[in-house]
This record gives C-alpha cells, sequence and structure tokens, in this order.
C-alpha cells in the first residue's frame, strides 16, 4: 500500500467518523421522533436519547450530551425557546436545531436569537435534516 | 421512505391529539378566556399539523393550519372566543376526524400505491386526499372567512394574517388543485407584494451620518467594512428565520452597522429574497463567506468591501473589485458542488487529518482504525462498519478532551425494554377461562387429598391455592379497563344535544378513573347513552321554563361512578323535571301495558318501573347517537345480564337518578352456596342483602301471597322447594331466608340451607333450551367435580 492510499484511508475513516453525529431528538409527538430516527439512523448516525417534555430533554441532555439536538419548538411543559434557553446557559456549546411547522416564524426567529443553531421546517426533505446536521458537524470540527 | 409503517403510530397520536382539542374546546365554550386550555389548543394543533405535514396530508394540513392560526389569535387576545366560533372548531374537529379516519383507511386499502410514497415524494402524495368532502372544504372556507375578517380589521396582522389566507386560495391549495407539484401548500411569505430583488451589483446603499460614523470607527480600529449581498433560495420557508441566522452569525464575526431593508422589514418578512447588510469585522472575506456559506438555504452570498473609498468618493463603485467579485459568483454558481467538495475535502484534510489528529492526541485510535483497515483489507475501506469502531475509539478521546468542563461517560447502547404488548380480548378470556379451570382442579386435588393427613401435601397445596389466586387476580387485573374508555365521549354528545334542543347544561363526570371487566364495559356503553339522552331530552327542561320554576337557567346532569366492595355503582343524576307517575300509568294502559286496575293498584316504586316494559320507550325516540334505538326495556335487560341491576329515584319537579349497579367483571362471581332438597345452587352475592332467619311467626299473607315483614319492609317471599316442586320441608321451625334484590327491591328467597361464601367462575350454557329456561344465570363446577347451578334473581319469577 503507497503512502497516498494509507493517507487517504486516514482521510476517509476522519471523515466518516465526523460526519456521524449523535443526535438527541426532542419532540412530543412519538410519530415525529420515529419519522427523524429512522431518516437519522438510515444515514448512519446515532440517536442517543429521545424526549418529549422539555424537561426531561434537559435531563436526558445532562446524562447524554449528545452533539446535536433536534428540538421541537411547541412542547406541553415548557416551550421550545424555553428548553432551549436553559440548554445553552448549562451548556453554551450546544448544539440545538429547532424543528417546527409553518406559521411559527416569530418563535423561529426567537430561538435563532437565542442561540439555535438553525432550524428545520416540517414537512422537511430528509436531505435537509441530513444537510444541517452535516453542516453543524463541519463546523463542529 | 415508506410512510404505510407510520400510519397506525400516526393514527393513534391524531386520535390523542383530536380528543385532547375537543376536551379542550369543551372547557372553553364554559369557560372562554382559560389560557391553560387554549394553549393545549395551540399545541395539539400545531402537533398535529406537523405530524400530518409529514404524511403528507395536506388537507388535514390546511385544516389544522387554520386552527392553529384562529386559536394563536386567541392566545394573543385578537380574537375572543364566541359561541360561532365554538361551533366552528367543534365542526372543524369533526371534519378532522373524519379526514383522519378515511385518509387512514384509504392508506390501509391501497398498500400497494403506499409502498411507493415516499416523503421525497410528498409533493404527489396529495393524491391520498382525493375527493375532498364537502363538510371539509365549508369548515376550511369558514375558518378562513373568519381569519381574513380579523386580519381586516387589524391592520398589523395583515402580513401574517390575510395575505396567509389569500396565499391559500390562490396557490398550491390541494382544494382546488392538488396536483401541483413542488408548491409548498402553505407559506409563511407573501410573493404576491412584489419586494424589489437588489440584484447585484446593488446601488450604493444611502447612508446616514451614525452609520458613516461607526464605519470610521470601525476603520480606525482596524476592522474591515463590507456590504454583504445575501440570496435566499426561492424555496425558503421562514424568510426572517433565515435572515436572522445569517445576522447572528455575522454579528458572531464582528458588528452590524445597517440591513436592507431596514432590520423592522426583515422581521417582519416586507423583503423578497435576498437582502444586504453593511457589518465590520475583523476576520477576512475568506472566513466570512464559510460561515455565511454553512447556512441553508442561503443561495448566494457576495461580499463587497465597502473601505475608506466610501469617504473620499461614495458614487464612485470600485469597479473592479465588482468585476472580480462577479466572475467569483459565475464560478460558484457553476462549481458550488465542486467548491464543497474541494472545501470538505482539501480543507478538512490539511485542517483537520493532520492537525486535528495529531494535535488533539487521536493518533491512537486512528492507529487502531488503519490497523484494523489495513487487516481487513484495503478493498473493503468504504464498509462503514470497520470506520465506525475506529472512530468511536477517536471519538471518545477528543471528546473527553474537548469538553473539560463536564465528563460524563457516555453510556453503552440500551435496548429499549417493550412496555406493553398488545394482547386480543379473546387470548384475555381464555387466559381467564384457564385460571377458573386451574381453581377447580386446585380444589379437586385437595378435596382428593383431604384424608392423607400430610404435612408436606398441606404445604404444597397451600402454595397452589396462593399462586392459583395470583394468576387469577393478575388476569382479571389485566382485564380491567377504565370507565373514561366509555366516559370520554359524553361530554361532546350532551353537549350536542343540549344545543341541538336550546338547552343549558352543566354535565359533570366523577370516577372516570375507575376500572371495568372489559366485557362489563363493553354493555354499559348503549345504555348509558340512552340514560344520558334521555336525561337531556325528557329530565332537564328549557331555560326558560326552568326560570319559571325559580330553578337555575343552566340545569346538571351528573354521571357518577363509584367503587363499592365487588362492583360499580354509576348513577346518572339529573335535576330537572323528574317522572310523573301518574303520567306513566296512563302511557302504560294507553299502550296496553297494563290494564286500568293494575294502574290503579301499583305502587310509586312499581309505576316508576314501568318505563322499564317492553313496548314502553316510544318508538319516535330511536337514538341517533347509538344507532341501534335502544329502549329502557333494553337498557335493563343488558344491565341485568350482566348480572347487575337498575334502580330509579324520580321526583317530579326535583329531578331523576338512575343508578346501575354493576358487577367489577363477570367472569368471576363471589356467590352465595345454598342446598335446596338435594341440590346446591349458587346465588351471586351482587344481588344479595343479607341473610336472615326467621320464625314461620313473622310471615304474613297479604291478597294470598306470602310475604315477610322486615322492619318497615313487606317483602315477597319465594320458597325455593315450591318453585322448584319439592315437597315443603314442614319439619323446619325456623326459615332461612336470603334476601335479595330484585329490581331494585328486595326479596325473601326462602332456601333449605346456607352453605357458604364461593368464588365461582361463570359458565355459560352452550344449550340453547337450557338457556331460554328462565331463572339461571349459567353453571358452575365446584371443588369436588359436581355441577352447580347459579341462579339469576332477576328472571327467578
Amino acid at each position: 500500500m503507497s503512502f497516498y492510499a494509507i493517507c487517504h484511508l486516514l482521510y476517509e475513516i476522519v471523515k466518516e467518523g465526523n460526519d456521524m453525529a449523535r443526535i438527541m431528538i426532542v419532540d412530543d409527538a412519538e410519530f415525529m421522533r420515529m419519522v427523524i430516527k429512522d431518516i437519522l439512523l438510515k444515514h448512519g448516525h446515532e440517536v442517543v436519547a429521545e424526549a418529549a417534555r422539555g424537561e426531561e430533554a434537559i435531563f436526558k441532555y445532562l446524562e447524554v450530551r449528545p452533539d446535536i439536538v433536534l428540538m421541537d419548538i411547541i412542547m406541553p411543559d415548557m416551550e421550545g425557546t424555553e428548553t432551549l434557553q436553559r440548554l445553552l446557559n448549562m451548556d453554551p456549546e450546544a448544539k440545538v436545531v429547532m424543528c417546527s411547522s409553518l406559521g411559527q416564524q416569530s418563535v423561529v426567529t426567537k430561538s435563532i436569537k437565542i442561540g439555535a443553531q438553525d432550524f428545520i421546517v416540517k414537512p422537511f426533505e430528509p436531505s435537509r435534516i441530513l444537510d444541517v446536521i452535516a453542516r453543524i458537524a463541519d463546523q463542529n470540527n | 421512505m415508506d410512510l404505510s409503517k407510520y400510519m397506525g403510530i400516526f393514527r393513534a397520536e391524531a386520535e390523542t391529539k383530536l380528543k385532547e382539542l375537543s376536551d379542550s374546546l369543551l372547557v372553553l365554550e364554559q369557560d372562554p378566556e382559560n389560557i391553560e386550555h387554549i394553549n393545549i389548543m395551540f399545541r395539539s394543533a400545531h402537533t398535529l399539523k406537523g405530524m400530518a405535514a409529514t404524511m403528507g396530508f395536506r388537507q388535514i394540513v390546511e385544516l389544522t393550519h387554520e386552527m392553529e392560526s384562529l386559536v394563536d389569535r386567541l392566545r394573543t387576545g385578537q380574537l375572543k372566543l364566541d359561541e360561532p366560533m365554538t361551533d366552528l372548531l367543534f365542526e372543524c374537529l369533526d371534519a378532522l376526524e373524519s379526514l383522519v379516519e378515511s385518509t387512514c383507511k384509504n392508506m390501509a386499502c391501497k398498500p400497494g400505491e403506499n409502498k411507493a410514497e415516499k416523503i421525497e415524494g410528498r409533493g404527489n402524495g396529495s393524491g391520498l386526499d382525493s375527493g375532498i368532502p364537502p363538510e371539509t372544504a365549508r369548515v376550511l372556507n369558514a375558518l378562513r372567512a373568519l381569519t381574513t375578517k380579523t386580519a381586516g380589521t387589524l391592520p398589523e396582522e395583515k402580513a401574517s394574517g390575510m395575505v396567509h389566507g389569500e396565499e391559500l386560495q390562490r396557490e398550491g391549495s390541494p382544494l382546488s388543485s392538488a396536483a401541483e407539484e413542488e408548491t409548498p401548500a402553505l407559506k409563511d411569505s407573501s410573493k404576491e407584494e412584489n419586494y424589489p430583488v437588489r440584484n447585484y451589483p446593488a446601488k450604493k446603499p444611502e447612508l446616514s451620518e451614525t452609520e458613516r460614523e461607526l464605519i470610521k470607527e470601525a476603520e480606525k480600529e482596524g476592522s474591515k467594512v463590507f456590504l454583504a449581498h445575501v440570496a435566499l433560495e426561492e424555496t425558503c420557508l421562514m424568510k426572517t428565520a433565515r435572515s436572522a441566522l445569517v445576522i447572528r452569525k455575522l454579528s458572531e464575526n464582528g458588528n452590524i452597522i445597517k440591513t436592507i431593508p431596514a432590520l423592522e422589514d426583515l422581521e417582519n418578512e416586507k423583503f423578497g429574497f435576498d437582502f444586504e447588510i453593511i457589518f465590520s469585522t475583523k476576520k477576512d472575506e475568506a472566513t466570512i463567506k464559510k460561515e455565511i456559506g454553512r447556512i441553508i438555504e442561503v443561495k448566494n452570498l457576495i461580499l463587497n468591501s465597502l473601505g475608506s473609498g466610501l469617504e473620499k468618493s461614495p458614487e464612485d463603485a470600485p469597479s473592479e473589485e465588482v468585476e472580480r467579485e462577479a466572475e467569483r459568483e459565475v464560478e460558484r454558481e457553476a462549481e458550488r458542488g465542486v467548491e464543497r467538495e474541494a472545501e470538505r475535502g482539501v480543507e478538512r484534510e490539511a485542517e483537520r487529518g493532520v492537525e486535528r489528529g495529531v494535535e488533539r492526541g487521536v493518533e491512537r485510535g486512528v492507529e487502531r482504525g488503519v490497523e484494523r483497515g489495513v487487516e481487513r483489507g484495503v478493498e473493503r475501506e468504504a464498509e462503514r462498519g470497520v470506520e465506525r469502531e475506529a472512530e468511536r475509539g477517536v471519538g471518545k478521546e477528543t471528546e473527553r478532551s474537548e469538553k473539560n468542563v463536564f465528563v460524563f461517560p457516555r453510556p453503552g447502547p440500551k435496548i429499549k425494554s417493550v412496555q406493553s404488548v398488545r394482547v386480543s380480548t379473546d387470548q384475555l378470556d381464555k387466559l381467564m377461562n384457564l385460571a377458573g379451570e386451574l381453581v377447580i382442579s386446585r380444589s379437586r386435588i385437595s378435596q382428593l387429598t383431604r384424608d392423607r393427613e400430610s404435612k408436606e401435601l398441606d404445604a404444597a397445596l397451600s402454595e397452589f391455592q396462593k399462586l392459583t389466586k395470583e394468576i387469577q387476580e393478575e388476569v382479571i387485573e389485566a382485564r380491567m379497563v377504565p370507565l373514561d374508555q366509555v366516559f370520554n365521549m359524553f361530554p361532546r354528545m350532551v353537549r350536542d344535544l343540549a344545543k341541538e334542543e336550546n338547552k343549558k347544561i352543566d354535565f359533570i363526570i366523577r370516577g372516570k378513573e375507575i376500572k371495568l371487566d372489559r366485557t362489563v364495559l363493553d354493555e354499559i356503553g348503549d345504555p348509558l347513552v340512552h340514560l344520558l339522552r334521555n336525561a337531556v331530552d325528557h329530565g332537564i327542561e328549557s331555560p326558560e321554563k326552568r326560570l319559571e320554576l325559580g330553578k337555575n337557567e343552566t340545569g346538571t346532569i351528573m354521571l357518577t361512578a363509584l367503587r363499592q366492595e365487588n362492583h360499580v355503582l354509576i348513577k346518572i343524576e339529573d335535576d330537572g323535571q323528574g317522572m310523573d307517575t301518574a303520567n306513566l300509568r296512563k302511557a302504560a294502559v294507553e299502550k296496553k301495558i297494563i290494564s286500568g286496575e293494575e294502574a290503579e293498584q301499583f305502587s310509586e316504586r312499581e309505576a316508576l318501573q314501568l318505563i322499564f316494559a317492553h313496548g314502553f320507550s316510544t318508538a319516535s325516540r330511536v337514538t341517533d347517537i347509538s344507532g341501534r334505538g335502544v329502549g329502557m326495556d333494553v337498557v335493563k335487560n343488558r344491565v341485568e345480564h350482566l348480572g347487575g341491576s337498575v334502580r330509579i329515584e324520580s321526583n317530579p319537579k326535583i329531578g331523576s337518578r338512575f343508578v346501575l349497579k354493576l358487577p367489577l367483571t363477570i367472569a368471576l362471581y363471589q356467590a352465595m352456596l345454598v342446598e335446596v332438597g338435594e341440590e346446591k345452587y349458587a346465588i351471586p352475592f351482587i344481588n344479595i342483602i343479607k341473610n336472615v332467619e326467621v320464625g314461620r311467626e313473622e310471615l304474613r299473607h297479604i291478597r294470598g301471597e306470602e310475604v315477610l315483614i322486615s322492619g318497615e319492609k313487606v317483602l315477597p317471599l319465594l320458597r325455593l322447594r315450591r318453585l322448584f316442586q319439592l315437597p315443603p320441608d314442614s319439619e323446619k321451625e325456623r326459615l332461612t331466608v336470603v334476601i335479595a334484590e330484585k329490581a331494585g327491591q328486595p326479596i325473601g328467597i326462602v332456601v333449605d340451607k346456607l352453605l357458604g361464601k364461593q368464588e365461582v367462575i361463570i359458565k355459560n350454557f352452550k344449550s340453547r333450551l337450557v338457556e331460554k329456561t328462565g331463572g339461571f344465570a349459567g353453571a358452575t363446577i365446584l371443588g369436588d367435580g359436581n355441577v352447580v347451578l347459579i341462579l339469576d334473581i332477576n328472571t327467578l319469577i
């Protein structure tokens, strides 16, 4: 094996490894969690935690420390924006992507100002979710 | 992605959301400003919309979207919930309910089509929604009219509100053109307002004095000033949020001096698909481009240096710079993919592969990965498994060193245990039966070995008994379902009925958490519907009449469940007009149920019982709720068939109360074993009030019938010996009497001997002949193997 081939392999390994993210899904609808999880798993990401509530999300975040959090913007106990704020207070490095349906742009904008990394709008193309994750992972490196 | 596999969970969750919506709306109808429930409605509608959008069910999306907009207005106080609005929302819920049902059914019917259904292709997926029910279209239009109207009166809402409604109707609405592809059904933005496209090269921005000052100051500090032209992709759905992300990124790297259009316009989405930002930064152009390039939906970014030249000759465009920029821009347009690849590839290889790998001490992991990769052959280098294995080693190392503040051990993969499984009710029935057989078998063994006098055997048998009892209890518990499953449909039903008849009714439910055997629950739904309907129809008076009578304008119907030992009481009470026994008698005579003579002799209690007579319930009152036209006689039969009873109390002008007494389970009875002649019989405990011994002298004869005076009550007496045509037991001086409840009235049953309490498992008769013979509810097998008949008090005579 040539030196170049080893370098290339090394590069591939690092690249592949970094593209895979450990993700936590926060959504009060089990249905949404299931759909998102399937998309992520299919594309080699790891879903390390799921939460249906804001409080639960914070608790699990501290426990598993995911690379990226996909968070529903509207949840029963705590609004997504509040959960986001609390997460960032605890870990300013938290990478949170807000998920919203149409019609709640003001809340999405608010969460961007608070410090969400990005947002996606339901219904989303699987490629969109993956793209957002890839870009965040990229920026981390 | 195959969407059909999500159907089940979609439907279950959609139904839960609809239930939440309906419950909250019922509360809001009484208390329109209850913010808690407005919030619940808002959230549920939003969640449902997101789910439906993911599935590509556009009609559901549109309805929930309009509902969410309306509720959002309630939430922010722009609208107040009034009666027509409540009705409309209820209709909307009905429409949604039938849409969910029909959509799910359609999907289930066309598995072939749906295999191909993909999230990616959901633009075409609207075929599922074809055939719009007129009801849906009507509700949708009404909701839109409401939103548009209110938006019109509130100018500040124009941008997001009215435009919204119009947008929906104008374009892409599946109700009008389902086949339109690529056009999002809903948009937050408004295209038709035709904002100027700020095409490059942009005009020199006009700057205020303050802005010029800011630029000068920034330059003094050694920053560069840029004019950034940002173009968003035209499919961008939330332009304001996207622009906010761009602005935030730039301010993380410098200072924003001005935005064009103004920040306020950006916030209100008053712009097309592009905007400009003047900002100062100490970073170089490439870094800024990279940062912004990471944001999705940013189609294009052009950076123009606004340096000191601005001060000298503001009109003079830096043409060289512009040309170069334009060139770059064209390049990027053409070679976007290549560039990104290069960025990712080359940069990362250089920056990360070497720098990071070496610096942060991941060599070990990488080496291990390489070694492993080499070992397993280079040709398989693409295989993810190998690489991931290597990565895990790397990942752990890097994360620990990166985040030295919080070091949390990363837990290994956990397999989530299954919390519940679905079991068919048939299977539960079978299990119940088997558990019952086990009990019988145990008593047999215990009886057969009674003479052995072995301590070990006794110990083993008592263990056996404990286990069988536990099995039985568990199985019974597994069959229990909370009453809420039946009760939860009543609030809406009562509300609709009341509305239909212009009555005002408070409907109160208590004890819905109480559990009952599933079989019992299945049977009582219709009877309860009928009783509640009667309470609304015949019980509660019109508001005018109530006021006239000095009652509260609003009537009350109360549905209460209570657990009492091993049965459940369900009470339906109303504070309406009650039942007039004179009228009942008259009606019964007219319908030839009783003769005029009988009518006169009937006591008040007996007269009330008339409503249960077959043919008494007026046929014109067939309920359209249950759709089956259950009469009061059916109510009574159903309940009694379950081994329960119905009691009526009614006071003219004060109200009526129906009390259903139901066994917790019908699979297992507590029964009193009695002896009559040489045979044993079982009397269900649920019917028994008490047992007494009476002397012959306490018996009286009234109108030729033997009666027992117990306290102040006169009980009819039934001698089982006589009923079974056995010779009277003349020797006994004292009679053993079981006082049981028959149709809410006590009767005395004379038996030879009480044998004690026993748990019996009811076996229904398989033979038609025995079934038709009244008086027996079934049979049971005792521990000694003997078959014993269970008396059915209600049909005994």
